[in-house]
């Protein structure tokens, strides 16, 4: 039975090492991830309280005492499937404007590890832990493929022609190494006091690809070399460290109370990059490169969270967490944000979990306009979690969490029409590339931005043994 | 010596037991001198402090460290002693836990009703004590059943227990039935006692189609129409993009309540829909005046009046009287609201925590009754919200010194005015460029609490007779600072129009619009509004005969009845234990513009008018907002007739109605049937099918304007063990309509052909219901719905709200109830809806297409996830 339970773990995490690429929404602050821990996750990444699962100690580093263990040690392994759906604004015939015309549409995998570990020992009514845990917290994963195509041939049902073809493929990761300690207090039979501490060590970066390409029949239309094509080649390498502290009450065998202070970090963020366009009509080709160094900043956080173990007919536990973002930190541009999450978990049939959970999660997109301008976004990220445990002993269980979640939001054109203009490199009055000269090539700024519509589901798997 | 030997046993079983362990209070070290383990010592530790106390020693092997061994190992070295939590407020909330989840799952139809009717839940009345209003406002208790009781308890009887109450004559099943849960005998099932309840919700919807069609109608200049022309084809020149409104953003609600017994009561509550300002980004005066707040007193022992009560509330509060003619204030519509079955109305004052922010009542309010007479007195000072007439700057156009406003409105989103202004500003720009318009500006819009409103009313009854009252209400609003000025329908168009090319879209029945009441015209000027009625009720033998008569004030004496718009009601209703017979008659002028009333009808205002069709031919899309949140009557009269009959022990006819009404803006008349028919073979298993058939303009077929519609629905209905069910539906539904030549036959040179018949639209749908508990505490209800709609609109009556449903789709929804602890209840519900709409076809290149095609729209996909978490003690 064991056997085949390691297998289905093994091969969970054989798929999600040969997946990878995710949203394309946040190239400069990342995807945050949530909680990797499967319970977690499940109860809508929920764990500022966490007496059951040694991946709670990542959350918050006070679980490592408030835990009646002495040793602890959890691989988890996570998947997710990003799907993202970009919407031209338009008209339709009654001049009514509609945004869900969808033009491009992505599917992207991504994938990682995490793990914690701790040791603790006691000392008459105080008891000490120290432990490890590494984690990504940042993910720069995305790929995005986008067809330009003209408008011949759209009433008679048939596919227009390829004008060009453009891609964007960003990889990378913020990692997390930390180095934790907690101290606990027994304070009676259902009551101790526990405090930790955790130092991060910071590292990871991203590298991204933008290219756009001439489709085989726009070059033959216009001739050889005249059309440009483009390519952003960047390199970022982040590097910082984290402090965080937290606690964790547990105030009678009802009622527990926990919290964390994570401050500000500053990273340093080096950036490398190259444009090259080829030479066009009056136009030397363009080849650059840069370096620069700059402050990257993951604002601090307060969280504060309540455990409840009511007497129920089925085993439950319930979490209530609240975060406080200090999104100002980074800049007058941006709003703190107060974020929820919430889980239940009820052991319908003896020791078969049922966990549901919900999360609400705000974060920010930001562009940076030609002028230097910097806009900024709030996105709401809903979460709805589901998930169950298989106890493989007394002292080793398998997780499994699901989530779904999604978010709409407007955003700019990822490549601007104005490129796609073939009279600027021919020189000609008319369009060669666009035989209907009814079409208008501008870019869209933000008072004409893409819908997007995004949705993730996400599975992970974490074996724990505690002892 | 037998009796000392007799003696020295007992003495060596009472030691032999006290020597043993009491699983019920044994601590962890005392457990381990069983021979178990410390684990299993722990885990039963564990057991008796998060799952149950044990009732007996087998309950053990509901552990799963507990095997059968050890527990014949233990059987005889532990006690089970008799554990009783005296908690009067869990066993009552245990005992009515199935009617708060009803009252729950209604919230969204009977707003604000359910926090008073929950409470009346927790901490009954007194049956003997009761009055006849009090009867009345229960749910599914009615005039005839509250007459049977009164009737014995005025002859001095005292209904002493639930069966005593079931022998009361008249009292008819359903009423007993229901009534039971509201009341108690001699002794309250709880004390007075200090009570409190927070609950939360987070939710994300979307906007209804009417809402966002309103809020994406762009302003376009006037020349968009001329192929040459390219048409800016920019968001932001809609609400909708500029407030960007399509991202999302949760309605949030927070409330607080607390109560000392049925005397003393506080509450709060804030409500946040999508697209306004947060509350932690409101200041303090915007965070107190968006809040809604009570405290009251009650009393029902009052020195030297027997049996008389006392109400006195500060903050918010209701005020219902009759047939809600002249007063009940609420922002929220219900068909058919008969003030039977469910369709109930609390009569009197009561606190207000509901969501209506418009027609709120803030102020002080008392009210005293006896069972001969009521006398209630309120009086009311807020701000409210109005559609205000501006100047080209956005500046609200002021008319001797006051604000001149055109209407009260409830606005689907609560925009701040400066950001308003700054909208209309730029929208401004856009229309002002084209060509020359009738109206090229945002004349008209809504603005926050534009309105100083006080506001004072009182209520006199009279009960000369068991069941038999005589009331008298009225109302005063008081403007200091605005005047209210509505053009009579001749020249309304050009107010709402934006282009004289759109006149013909205003037509007859937009003379509901201009009905809307004026304090400023040619022949008088006024800073008031008044609103006067008689109520009556009588009831004789088993039928119940109530109505309302309410004049509005306009150019008359307020004196003299029929100088004046007038509305009025009268229903009588009659029951027996399997059968219930109402009909109702009602006649509302087109002028009588009451804000604060909520009767019985067919349409809320404004349906059909130009509010409705025809947004884009209006000066600003808002002004729609008069219609898609319209809490009142369409100015209409007609008959009505429903009526619920179990003929047979296998057949039910369930709640069946005819109505046949006539629209008094322009007579269209118009007849609705609904009747169903339930066979219950066996108690498990119900089969429905319903019909429902609607005919406007039936009395002239020359008309364009007929349409018939019919609907036919199956289900079949299955009660499973452990309180399961399971429920498959059927719809199939058609709709025979004048085609829409605009569209189909459009007017060329060349094209010639008429519309010479009626079209005919079918749809369907097809639903499956399952709820699933897996205990008393956890259920799961959930539901899949395909259906095709062929430009028909369906609509589902989901767990707690109504979704309606265009064109062609498919949706989902689960809702997990999960009872965390005796005080706490969490629910959490998940919807995946989608569906593609019919439209003309996109603009190609950004300029009109040449011939309009149909095609179907690019799917649109929409997740709502609601959470509700309560904590009731």
């Amino acid at each position: 039975m064991i056997k085949k339970q390691f297998i289905l773990i093994y091969a969970l995490l054989l798929i999600a090492a040969t997946l990878s690429a995710w949203s394309l929404t946040d190239d400069y602050f990342g995807n945050r991830f949530g909680s990797l821990n499967a319970r977690s996750q499940a109860m809508g990444g929920t764990g500022l309280f966490e007496d059951t699962r040694v991946g709670g100690i990542a959350l918050n580093p006070a679980n490592i005492t408030l835990m009646e263990k002495w040793v602890g040690l959890e691989v988890a392994g996570f998947v997710n499937r990003n799907e993202d759906h970009r919407a031209l604004p338009l008209y339709n015939s009654f001049d009514n404007y509609i945004d869900d015309a969808v033009y491009a549409s992505s599917i992207n995998f991504n994938d990682d590890f995490a793990g914690a570990a701790f040791g603790a020992v006691k000392f008459g009514s105080a008891k000490l832990g120290l432990g490890l845990s590494y984690r990504p917290i940042l993910s720069f994963d995305s790929s995005y493929l986008e067809q330009i195509r003209n408008n011949r041939n759209t009433d008679n049902d048939t596919y227009p022609e390829l004008v060009a073809v453009n891609r964007i493929e960003n990889e990378g990761k913020l990692m997390q190494a930390s180095a934790l300690a907690s101290l606990g207090f027994r304070l009676g039979e259902y009551a101790d006091l526990n405090l930790g501490f955790e130092f991060g060590k910071l590292m990871g970066g991203s590298t991204s690809l933008k290219t756009i390409r001439w489709s085989q029949w726009a070059v033959e239309t216009v001739g050889e070399n005249v059309l440009p094509e483009y390519t952003y080649d960047g390199k970022v390498d982040l590097d910082g460290m984290l402090l965080k502290s937290g606690f964790a009450v547990r105030l009678n065998e009802r009622f527990g109370l926990a919290g964390t202070w994570q401050l500000k970090s500053t990273l340093d963020r080096a950036v490398d990059y190259s444009i090259h366009k080829d030479a066009y009509r009056g136009h030397a080709a363009i080849d650059s490169t840069a370096s620069f160094t700059e402050d990257f900043i993951l604002p601090s956080q307060f969280n504060i969270g309540l455990n409840y173990q009511p007497r129920n007919i089925m085993r439950t536990r319930f979490n209530l967490e609240a975060e406080w973002v200090r999104h100002s930190e980074i800049s007058s541009h941006y709003d703190d944000c107060l974020n929820f999450y919430t889980g239940v978990e009820h052991h319908v049939n003896n020791r078969l979990p049922l966990r549901l959970g919900f999360q609400a999660v705000n974060s920010y997109l930001r562009d940076v306009e030609d002028d230097g301008a910097i806009i900024v976004k709030k996105v709401l990220t809903p979460m709805i979690t589901g998930g169950s445990s298989i106890p493989l002993s007394d002292n080793l269980h398998l997780d499994l969490g699901l989530g779904y979640s999604w978010r709409e939001y407007e955003a700019l054109d990822l490549f601007g029409d104005t490129y796609y203009n073939d009279k600027q490199y021919t020189g000609l009055g008319s369009y060669k590339l666009w035989p209907n000269q009814h079409i208008v090539l501008s870019d869209r700024g933000w008072d004409n931005p893409d819908k997007v519509r995004e949705s993730n589901v996400s599975l992970s798997a974490s074996l724990g043994f505690t002892w | 010596m037998k009796k000392l030997f007799a003696i020295l046993f007992a003495l060596f079983c009472l030691g032999f037991l006290a020597a043993k362990v009491d699983l019920n209070t044994a601590g962890y070290e005392e457990l381990l001198q069983l021979p178990i383990s410390a684990k299993q010592a722990r885990d039963i530790l564990d057991y008796r402090t998060y799952i149950s106390v044990f009732s007996d020693i087998y309950q053990l092997r509901e552990i799963p460290s507990i095997d059968q061994k050890t527990l014949l190992r233990i059987k005889d070295l532990a006690v089970v002693s008799l554990w009783l939590e005296e908690d009067e407020v869990a066993a009552r909330r245990a005992e009515i836990r199935d009617l708060l989840e009803r009252l729950d799952s209604n919230e969204g139809a009977s707003e604000g009703m359910s926090d008073v009717w929950e409470d009346y839940l927790m901490t009954p009345q007194n049956v003997n004590k009761m009055l006849f209003d009090d009867f009345i406002s229960l749910p599914n208790v009615s005039a005839i059943d509250a007459v049977g009781i009164l009737k014995r308890t005025a002859r001095g009887d005292t209904i002493s227990d639930m069966r005593d109450l079931r022998n009361s004559p008249g009292l008819s099943y359903y009423g007993y039935t229901n009534l039971r849960s509201y009341v108690y005998y001699r002794e309250p099932p709880v004390k007075n006692r200090f009570m409190w309840e927070a609950q939360m919700q987070y939710f994300t919807s979307y906007y209804q189609e009417g809402v966002h069609d309103m809020y994406h109608e762009p302003f376009l200049r006037s020349s968009y129409g001329n192929a040459s022309v390219v048409i800016p084809n920019r968001k932001d020149l809609s609400y909708w993009g500029y407030f960007d409104l399509g991202k999302l953003d949760p309605d949030y609600m927070l409330k607080l309540r607390a109560r000392y017994g049925n005397h003393v009561k506080v509450g709060w509550m804030y409500n946040s829909p999508k697209g306004e300002t947060d509350m932690w980004e409101k200041d303090p005066g915007e965070f107190v005046a968006d809040s809604k707040f009570y405290a009251g007193y009650e009393t029902g022992s009052l020195p030297l009046l027997k049996n008389t009560r006392l109400k006195t509330y500060l903050g918010h509060y209701r005020a219902t009287f009759g047939e809600g003619l002249v007063m009940e204030n609420t922002d929220f519509y219900n068909a058919r609201k008969t003030g039977y079955g469910f369709s109930k109305r609390i009569l009197g004052i009561t606190p207000d925590l509901s969501r209506t922010q418009e027609f709120a009542l803030r102020g002080a309010a008392l009210e005293v009754t006896n069972p001969w007479f009521g006398a209630a007195a309120w009086v009311s000072r807020d701000k409210k919200d109005a559609i205000a007439y501006l100047d080209r700057d956005g500046n609200i156009v002021q008319e001797s010194g006051r604000n001149k406003l055109f209407s009260y409105v409830i606005p689907t989103t609560r925009f701040d005015n400066e950001e308003l202004r700054e909208a209309e500003a730029y929208f401004n720009t856009e229309i002002q460029s084209g060509s020359p318009y009738a109206t090229d500006y945002v004349n008209l819009a809504y603005r926050k609490d534009v309105l100083n409103e006080t506001l004072w009313g009182m209520h006199l009854q009279a009960n000369p007779f068991l069941g038999t009252k005589l009331g008298f209400t009225t109302y005063t609003a008081l403007y200091d600072n605005a005047f209210f000025a509505v053009p009579d329908w001749n020249n309304l168009n050009m107010l709402l129009v934006r282009d004289s090319y759109y006149y013909p879209k205003f037509k007859m029945l937009d003379a509901e619009i201009a009905g809307l009441y004026s304090t400023l015209t040619d022949s008088y000027a006024r800073d008031y509004r008044r609103v006067l009625g008689f109520d009556a009720q009588t009831t004789i033998s088993n039928v119940s005969v109530q109505g309302e008569y309410a004049e509005l004030t306009v150019d008359g004496s307020d004196f003299k009845l029929g100088d004046d718009p007038k509305a009025y009601l009268v229903s009588a209703y009659t029951q027996y234990d399997n059968l219930y017979f109402l009909a109702l008659y009602r006649h509302y002028d087109i002028g009588f513009d009451n804000p604060y009333s909520n009767s019985f009808s067919e349409h809320e205002r404004f349906t059909g008018t130009i509010l409705e069709k025809n947004i884009y031919a209006l000066t600003n899309p808002t002004l729609s907002d008069l219609f898609q949140n319209s809490p009142h009557s369409q100015p209409e009269k007609g008959v009505y007739f429903e009526t619920r009959y179990k003929f047979d022990t296998l057949f039910t006819l369930g709640r069946s109605y005819l109505d046949m009404w006539e629209r008094l803006a322009d007579g269209r008349r118009s007849v609705r049937l609904q009747t169903e028919l339930e066979f219950r073979p066996l108690f498990q298993l119900a089969l429905r099918a319903r019909y429902k058939n609607q005919v406007n303009r039936y009395s002239d077929f020359a008309d364009r304007g007929v349409s018939k519609t019919d609907e036919y629905t199956f289900s079949v209905r299955t009660f499973l063990s452990n309180r399961d069910f399971l429920e498959f539906e059927y719809r199939y539904n058609t709709v025979l309509s004048p085609p829409y030549t605009s569209l189909t036959n459009p007017a060329q040179p060349g094209d010639n052909s008429i519309a010479g018949a009626m079209t005919l639209m079918t749809g369907d749908y097809i639903g499956v219901n399952y709820t699933h508990n897996f205990n008393a505490n956890l259920k799961l209800q959930g539901s899949v719905i395909y259906w095709f709609g062929h430009g028909i609109s369906h609509w589902d009556w989901e767990d707690m709200e109504i979704d309606f449903m265009g064109d062609k789709g498919m949706k989902a929804w689960v809702n997990l109830h999960s009872r965390i602890s005796k005080n706490m209840y969490l629910s959490l519900k998940f919807r995946h809806k989608a569906y593609e709409t019919q439209d003309l076809s996109i603009r190609k290149y950004n300029v009109p297409v040449d011939g309009e095609n149909l095609f179907r729209r690019v799917e649109r996909k929409e997740n709502t996830v609601r959470l509700s978490l309560e904590y009731r003690y």
